[in-house]
């Protein structure tokens, strides 16, 4: 067990059925359960171990010395063991999904239709305890419950275990059910060669001949797709399907986009560039409203960075963020001077600070020396174009 | 960061894996600014032992974009190398979506590569082979005798890392929602450990896929095999029919077999439902498939079974391609006239398979076919509707496109590049193009008064042959080599009274009416500038020059004329396709185009995609096209298929010849001087009308001691508001967009720079040099500073990082002072300002600083157009006698000009009429 504070119990259907014998049986008595599931969060059981037909534990009560405390849970006999085995092995789905970590309904169904009821029943749970107490079950047994459910949760092998058999004996009835086993063949082929050897020695190192680099295969049309998870993660996990679909899908299209040749990690921006890139990339698509509600940016605001992003990268968020300043004077009349051969009459020019204003055009002049063309819109200058060497090339004639 | 060819590059891994760095050392001695020391186990004599080396630290997160981005030709360590292909590999990886969280042996969140294509197997494993021993002699804690992190786990650790480290920019945690897989702190994640075991389930010890089986008959269904490949040995495949019957320590070799195909299965069954009929077997072994779902695993149904950990392979005898082949014929006989490019082409489609030109009937059943899948000629062939679609279609195709497809035997379709033939006169245009050889000679025209070099009587007759057949072309010759007399002897050798278009940057505009001016005497050169500009009474054989911005501004105006020749100097301004003068010139059309640039443009394929869309359009394709089949694969992927067909492509299109070409060096004097007449900005105007009108004022009113003084000042102030006003003000700054001489510097020195060669920029004014310096060092170009004031161990310390090539521009503020100086790295020359005293610029040129050794030497003189600097530059040139009476550096002589001719030497001209 580790020592993490659990909130619920159970996630999985089964988890759920197996507290709900606990709590039929518990239905003469019921206030010790609370009090179990109590326990069961304190950490005061320990040594829990799961063997066929018995689950066995020690919990911390009151007194100095801790409480033995045995659940024991019917074994199937031979005959309910093959008719479950049979149902399983008739529909490769099923061992699948307990490989998977599922138990599948169906299994529960196909089982149940043969006359063995995977699940106990109430009257198949019998806990016992070396407390004093008469109720039944008592709050330490049902804090051991609580967490067998839990070690179910997480393995539906647990449950067949309880049952009699432990996972390798199940999978190999299974096999031997397909067939295997039926071949008398003796094999010839040697056991398998050895994982991947973490060492070698140092002296071969420098001695082995080493071959020619392979190439990376040639760019895909478009970025992949995130590969399906079997099951979400579980409820008390530090992380959501939804938020890990997020980072990875924008890393995917990175990677791709990398890959083609068009665009850096984003490794190097800061938290405002890179939620201006993933804004960027998500507006107009329905991802856009949760990037706004988690960004605690004002949706307006945002639209103008991702924009700005869009144009120009990083350097036109720097264009939208950066302050008003003050270029030498001669800069500005040179760019009103560029306007005016660009035949916009000298008379609509107004120049404040970095900007030349043209009515609801604005040029403005960054620090590295380039323009940039913002329009108004909705009360706001937004970038409306990537920027240039010249003040009249953002500049159409027409206008 | 991998500039030091020497730096070698170990991984060092770590847990959390994201934190892993990689040291950088040196074998042949210490790196520079180490700041830590990695124990290595390295060869010693014949043994290896641990050693500590001092190393720098490099962060995965800052060493990926550089590692994606190193070039093939950089020269690096095999070391460096190695992970940069590992980088390539992974983020290639990451960017297919096999991208899955998992949870590290401490317990902490990290992203890893999976599942991996048997394919990516073998990539991996060839990059294990490959990786040197430098990159992994990381020594295992404790191992006596000392082992080290094997190739694989190196590059799997490596790869991971590298998986784990990119999905994490600043903004992710924002946006997941939390920090677990997303900030780049670690954060346990132990508690769902048992949803991590599940995910890694798709990785087992074998890979499974489900092989595509012909029917027996040819109308029955197709049905698909379920098959297991080892994953250790890729060589052992088994079908899942036996797997279910064989004994178990076969199946051992396969590791935890079933596990890994029923749960491929069960996964592969929630992309693609059609496997969910598997599952409920008992044994599942085959399936068979409707004709739509076999449509459905020709397309992207294969991609995403993929990523499930389900394989599709496809038989060969199942994929035989129908090949379609497009014809480009020209439909009526034409004769290849000087209007090369209007000839009309069209498309039309011809179907082999294996080679075998299928007849209509057979296309009429493929056409026809309802099944993906059609047995012909006793094969199975893809009927590919779409595909298929084209056979009827006949279409125009560009003369550009044509063109392309007869010399680079490609024609690009729909965004796709097949191979094409052509025939008809295109072909013959395409033959002639292939035949012209370079050593054709053009005779210089009636009119030219300079006598051509070699190189530009060859250059000439390519402009002669490109502009005859109307197709334009790039001249590309290094700067200094006389692009602009090549272009004023086509010209005049053109038998046409249509007039010539010049288009170039302002800075350039004096040059070019100089040069006409000197070499073309008698035609007429007009300025298209200024308020007044005008295009109307053209002369016969005129010449216009404009300046990008007009260009730009009054293309309409320019679109009207009928003009013989638009050429674009200084063409990298039309490099960005998208920008407003690029889209302006495209209106502008004539006979032909030719752009004129002395960067090397071969070496930026989608600048010289734009430049070459404009001279003759459509030749490359569109631009994503041309980026996504020829600039990344030749660029990055080094594809010698791709860079064989872009050669042959742009082979007759772009002359290029470098001043150290073995055959040009023995053409090309030792010296060549040229002015460069930069204009003035508002602010210069400005200024210099200013001080003119002020101290000629006081001038008339004055004379003797006073007057001369007052004269000299005048010059002096007049030289230093051309060089920068910020120096007549004696401002710290702004420096950018004040000055002309300035932004003239800037752009000479970049083309030096592109040359990849480098130059020394006199001043006589200290504070100039430190202007220039600092200005320069802002524009991103490595300057040195070298004044009268620097000691002299100083002094040899600045020209030796210079001539171990560490700056691009070398500043000097001096009277020749120094002695026997070696600068023989640059063949460069700029005088910022002038000496009006030739001797001293010679021997700044050459005696003092021995520049160049035995390569030709360019020397550029900074000249503002219609100044004083302009003016006395002129009287040296002309006359003689003063030349000689300036000799001695003195500037007296203009103090005894009587006011009316000093009035006239520092008058500012009106240069725009």
């Amino acid at each position: 067990m580790t020592g993490r504070k659990r909130q619920t119990f159970t996630t999985t259907w089964w988890a759920e059925a197996w507290i709900e014998a606990l709590e039929q049986r518990a239905s003469i008595d019921p206030n010790r359960l609370p009090r179990g599931r109590t326990y069961a969060r304190q950490d005061r059981v320990e040594g829990m171990v799961l063997a066929p037909g018995v689950v066995s534990a020690l919990v911390h009560g009151k007194r100095p010395h801790p409480y033995r405390v045995n659940v024991w849970v019917r074994e199937f006999d031979e005959g309910e063991w093959d008719r479950f085995l049979d149902a399983v092995v008739a529909k490769a789905a099923h061992a699948a999904a307990l490989l998977d970590g599922e138990l599948d309904p169906g299994i529960v169904d196909d089982a149940h239709a043969v006359g063995v009821d995977l699940l106990p029943v109430a009257g198949e749970l019998r806990p016992r305890c070396s407390c004093p107490d008469w109720a039944d079950p008592c709050k330490h047994s049902a804090a051991v419950c609580y967490l067998v459910a839990v070690e179910l949760g997480r393995d539906p092998f647990a449950l067949l275990e309880l049952r009699g058999r432990n996972r390798s004996r199940v999978l190999a009835e299974l096999r031997r059910r397909r067939g295997a086993g039926t071949s008398t063949e003796e094999s010839t082929v040697e056991a398998a060669p050895p994982a991947v050897e973490r060492g070698i020695p140092a002296h071969d190192a420098w001695s082995r001949e080493v071959g020619e680099l392979p190439d990376p295969p040639p760019p895909r049309p478009g970025p992949g797709r995130l590969s399906a998870w079997p099951v979400d993660p579980p409820a008390d996990a530090p992380f959501t399907a939804d938020g890990l679909a997020a980072i990875a899908g924008d890393a995917i299209d990175r990677g791709w986009r990398m890959s083609r040749g068009d665009a850096d990690s984003g490794l190097g921006l800061n938290i405002d560039a890179d939620l201006a890139r993933r804004a960027a990339a998500a507006l107009g698509t329905d991802r856009w409203g949760r990037v706004v509600e988690r960004s605690g940016v004002n949706a307006r605001e945002l639209v103008r960075r991702a924009s700005a992003w869009r144009h120009a990268g990083e350097d036109g968020l720097r264009a939208v963020t950066e302050a008003r300043w003050r270029p030498a004077a001669a800069v500005m009349v040179e760019a009103k001077a560029r306007l005016v051969e660009a035949r916009v009459p000298a008379g609509r020019i107004r120049i404040d600070r970095n900007a030349v204003i043209i009515g609801e055009v604005q040029l403005r002049l960054s620090h590295d020396g380039r323009w940039w063309r913002f329009e108004r819109r909705s009360n706001r200058w937004e970038l409306a174009a990537p920027p240039a060497a010249e003040p009249d090339e953002l500049w159409d004639v027409e206008e | 960061m991998f500039g030091d060819p020497a730096v070698e590059a170990t991984f060092v891994p770590t847990d959390p894996v994201r934190q892993g760095w990689l040291a950088l050392w040196r074998s042949d001695g210490e790196i520079e600014a180490p700041d830590d020391e990695l124990e290595l186990a390295l060869p010693a004599g014949t043994v290896v032992r641990r050693r500590r080396v001092p190393v720098r630290r490099l962060p995965l997160e800052r060493a990926i974009d550089p590692l994606m981005d190193l070039a093939a030709t950089a020269t690096v360590t095999p070391s460096v190398r190695a992970w940069s292909t590992a980088t390539r590999l992974a983020v290639e990886l990451a960017g297919r979506g096999r991208l899955l969280p998992s949870m590290t042996a401490m317990g902490w969140g990290a992203w890893y590569l999976g599942p991996l294509d048997p394919d990516d197997v073998k990539r991996r494993r060839r990059l294990s082979a490959a990786l040197p021993p430098a990159a992994h002699a990381v020594p295992l804690l404790g191992s006596r005798p000392v082992r080290v992190w094997s190739p694989e786990g190196m590059v799997e650790a490596f790869s991971n890392a590298v998986a784990d480290v990119l999905p994490r920019t600043a903004a992710a945690p924002m946006v997941a929602g939390h920090p677990a897989f997303a900030t780049r702190n670690a954060i346990p994640v132990d508690g769902a450990a048992g949803w991590f075991v599940g995910l890694r389930y798709s990785e087992g010890g074998a890979s499974v896929a489900i092989r595509l089986e012909p029917p027996k008959d040819g109308d029955g269904p197709f049905a698909a095999a379920v098959v297991v490949q080892s994953r250790r040995d890729p060589s052992l495949v088994l079908e899942a029919e036996e797997l279910w019957t064989m004994p178990e320590v076969v199946l051992a070799r396969f590791g935890d077999v079933e596990t890994s195909l029923l749960v491929a299965m069960r996964r592969g069954a929630r992309v693609w439902p059609p496997m969910e009929r598997l599952l409920q077997e008992a044994r599942p072994a085959r399936l068979q498939l409707t004709d739509e779902e076999v449509g459905e695993l020709l397309g992207p149904a294969a991609d995403d079974l993929a990523a499930a950990g389900v394989q599709v392979m496809w038989p060969a005898e199942l994929l035989t391609p129908v090949e379609l082949r497009p014809v480009v014929v020209t439909p009526t006989p034409a004769v290849v006239t000087n209007a090369g490019l209007s000839i009309e082409a069209l498309l039309k489609w011809e179907a082999s398979i294996d080679g075998e030109q299928l007849t209509d009937s057979e296309l009429a059943v493929l056409a026809e076919a309802k099944r993906p899948l059609v047995r012909l000629r006793g094969r199975w062939v893809r009927a590919d509707p779409e595909r298929l679609a084209r056979l009827g279609q006949r279409r125009r195709v560009g003369a550009g496109a044509a063109l392309a497809a007869a010399l680079g035997g490609e024609l690009q379709i729909d965004g796709e590049r097949v191979a094409a033939d052509v025939e008809g006169p295109i072909a013959s245009l395409a033959e002639r193009l292939r035949s012209f050889t370079s050593d054709r000679v053009g005779t210089e025209p009636p009119g030219l008064s300079a006598t051509l070099r070699p190189y530009q009587q060859r250059g000439l007759a390519w402009l002669q042959e490109m502009a005859d057949l109307g197709l334009g072309g790039v001249l590309a010759d290094d700067m200094g080599l006389g692009k602009t007399v090549q272009v004023l002897a086509l010209h005049l050798s053109r038998q046409t009274t249509q007039p010539t278009l010049v288009v170039c940057p302002a800075s350039l505009i004096g040059n070019w009416e100089r040069e006409a001016a000197r070499f073309a005497p008698e035609v007429s050169v007009r300025r298209f500038h200024g308020r007044e500009r005008s295009l109307d009474e053209l002369e016969d054989g005129e010449i216009v020059l404009a300046t990008y911005g007009v260009a730009r501004q009054d293309a309409v105006a320019l679109a009207g004329v009928t003009w013989g020749l638009v050429v674009a100097d200084e063409a990298q301004a039309i490099k960005n396709p998208l920008a407003r003068t690029s889209r302006m010139m495209r209106t502008i059309h004539s006979d032909a185009r030719f752009a004129l640039t002395g960067t090397p443009v071969e070496n930026r394929l989608t600048e010289l995609w734009a430049i070459l869309d404009w001279t003759t359009p459509g030749l490359l394709g569109t631009l994503e096209t041309f980026r996504r089949e020829v600039a990344i694969p030749v660029e990055r992927h080094r594809d010698p298929h791709a860079t064989e067909t872009l050669s042959r492509l742009l082979r007759p299109f772009l002359l290029r010849r470098r001043k150290s070409d073995p055959t040009i060096v023995p053409e090309l004097p030792p010296k060549t001087e040229t002015d460069q007449v930069v204009p003035l900005t508002a602010e210069q105007v400005t200024l210099y009308q200013a001080v003119v009108e002020e101290t000629m004022a006081k001038i008339r009113d004055t004379d003797g001691i006073n007057r001369r003084g007052l004269v000299l000042k005048l010059l002096t102030a007049l030289k230093q508001i051309c060089n920068h006003p910020a120096q007549y003000l004696d401002q710290p700054g702004p420096l950018a967009g004040r000055s002309g001489k300035l932004a003239g510097v800037v752009d000479l020195l970049q083309v030096i720079r592109d040359e990849d060669d480098a130059a020394l920029v006199f001043t006589q004014y200290v504070k100039m040099g430190r202007l220039l310096e600092h200005h320069l060092a802002e524009q991103g170009m490595r300057t040195l500073f070298f004044h009268g004031s620097l000691p002299v161990k100083r002094r040899q310390e600045l020209v030796d990082r210079f001539q171990h090539g560490e700056a691009d521009a070398f500043v000097i503020s001096l009277r020749a002072g120094g002695t026997g100086l070696n600068l023989t790295r640059a063949t460069h020359v700029i005088h910022y300002d002038r000496w009006w005293n030739p001797a001293v610029e010679d021997q700044a040129s050459d005696r003092t600083w021995r520049i160049g050794q035995d390569r030709p030497v360019q020397v550029h003189r900074m000249i503002c157009e219609g100044t004083v600097e302009d003016r006395i530059a002129t009287l040296l040139e002309t006359k003689r006698e003063l030349a000689e009476a300036v000799v001695g550096g003195s500037e007296a002589w203009v103090t005894e000009l009587n006011d009316d001719d000093l009035a006239e030497l520092v008058a500012l001209a009106d240069v725009a009429s």
